[in-house]
């Protein structure tokens, strides 16, 4: 009994030094978003973080709405355009909070993709939304959202239909449940690839997008002018 | 065994009959079913709001349960001398540390059960599906609890019971966040001296976050059968390893 205890206390720690190793290489621990020592203390909030960042979000989605109520624009989300001077500054004073909500929770996509439209779209710094974004990406490849997001940035922003086509593609690769969405990452893909002179490609993907929703009137059309030969791309 | 388990069954009915752990498991049922009416936001977002939510609540309500059952067991059994007539008897110290430990932990079983079941329900209620990555977490956070405790129980006999507490606390902390920034420092040192020094802290003190799967559930990403059993072999031999050592501190404690 004087040995047991001791023998057994070793090769429990034994076992489970070569556990961590095994659980290690299956889970890779992610790479920190900040350089220490703000690493450092995020960590000590440990599994809160995500839950402060919910918060931020309720906050977030609190101000959007509140000001809305105040404007009358009773259905806008927080992902929407200003319609007035005083929506831009609203976004500017809202940007600081996405910014906080990712780095506590950098699989939160929605922040992501809301942050990158208003920087892109409504605040006008392509730049700093494409790294936003990017960052967002490092962090959620498994999802399609971001790289819906950035195929959007891509064709509406920067007019670059190659950039766009590779990240919508890669969008679609990924499960996406809501059919509507889907028909319009589509849609965005189709009409990339007509900019870029693939009228065959498109063709397919105008096809897959009438697949979805078959009583779109304006996809059939489209289908029929690029089957005539119609589009200029 | 037979006196382990009387042990336990008796530590398991004290604990039943402290009131307060079922305002905390009230508590937080509640603050689970208030998640679900989060409703002003998109359903994507709802849903990754209550996931979220309701996730911390139970890893939260398993930590505090744990708290508030463990750091007191052996202690209390000391100040009310009620350890005297029991030690008395033909039992082993050992014995006694198992039992009290199987006690409180088919307690905090019972109770992340309750939440569990609930939290289930409520993912279904809104998705109408079982989710694995929820089951499989949840059996996690169980097995987390096991590791916790045992650690708690160990502290609890070197330290009084507030004291316990705070270390337990600020440990269970400690070790969710250890990960990624003791690698963050292993990559970053310079010499090979300070990387053995900080493979060493990783390595040899539990790593809570193997049984964190929050992000998965969210995601939605794959966790294999295999993961969640390595990482429930390795959250028992940490879990023997804390036992061990309470065994051993108690055999030579003074009572």
């Amino acid at each position: 009994m004087t040995l047991k205890l001791p023998v057994l206390f070793l090769s429990a720690l034994i076992l489970s030094v070569f556990l961590q190793v095994s659980i290690d290489s299956e889970r890779k621990p992610a790479a920190p978003v900040f350089e220490a020592p703000e690493e450092l203390l995020l960590g000590f909030l440990g599994g809160l973080s995500v839950t402060i960042a919910d918060i931020l979000w309720i906050r977030v989605d609190e101000y959007f709405h509140g000001h809305e109520a105040e404007e009358g624009h009773a259905h806008r989300h927080a992902g929407e355009a200003p319609a007035t001077q005083e929506g831009f500054k609203r976004i500017t004073e809202v940007m600081p909070f996405l910014r906080v909500i990712t780095w506590l929770d950098p699989h939160f996509v929605r922040a992501y993709q809301v942050g990158g439209w208003h920087l892109a779209f409504n605040l006008n710094k392509p730049d700093e939304a494409e790294k936003f974004l990017k960052e967002g990406l490092k962090f959620n490849q498994s999802r399609y959202e971001i790289y819906a997001e950035l195929g959007k940035f891509y064709l509406e922003k920067k007019g670059n239909p190659l950039e766009a086509s590779l990240h919508l593609s890669r969008a679609l690769e990924h499960p996406v449940s809501d059919a509507y969405e889907k028909k319009g990452l589509c849609i965005l893909l189709a009409v990339s690839l007509e900019r870029q002179g693939r009228l065959d490609e498109a063709l397919k993907t105008w096809r897959m997008a009438g697949g979805i929703d078959p009583a779109d009137m304006l996809i059939k059309a489209r289908i029929e002018e690029l089957e005539k030969g119609k589009v200029i791309p | 065994m037979r006196r382990i388990l009387v042990i336990a069954g008796n530590t398991f009915l004290l604990a039943v009959r402290r009131r307060h752990l079922h305002i905390i498991t009230i508590f937080t049922a509640l603050i689970l079913a208030a998640c679900s009416l989060l409703s002003f936001f998109d359903l994507g977002v709802q849903v990754k709001f209550l996931k979220d939510l309701s996730m911390a609540a139970a890893a939260l309500y398993g930590m505090a349960i744990t708290v508030v059952l463990v750091t007191n067991q052996v202690p209390g059994e000391i100040e009310n001398k009620t350890i005297y007539p029991l030690m008395a008897k033909p039992l082993g110290r050992v014995e006694f540390i198992l039992g009290k430990y199987l006690g409180t932990l088919m307690m905090i079983f019972l109770n992340l059960g309750i939440i569990g079941i609930e939290l289930l329900s409520l993912i279904w209620w809104k998705e109408g599906i079982v989710e694995m990555n929820l089951l499989k977490a949840i059996s996690l956070i169980w097995v987390e609890m096991a590791l916790f405790s045992s650690l708690c129980l160990c502290l609890s006999l070197l330290l009084s019971p507030p004291a316990c507490a705070t270390l337990s606390l600020i440990l269970y902390f400690l070790s969710h966040s250890k990960t990624d920034y003791l690698h963050y420092l292993i990559g970053g040192a310079e010499s090979d001296y300070t990387r053995w020094i900080f493979r060493a802290f990783y390595y040899l003190l539990p790593n809570l976050e193997n049984f964190n799967l929050r992000d998965s559930v969210i995601t939605g990403a794959h966790v294999s059968f295999l993961y969640v059993i390595k990482a429930g072999i390795y959250g028992i031999s940490f879990t023997v390893v804390f036992l061990t050592l309470a065994c051993l501190l108690f055999r030579k404690k003074e009572l």
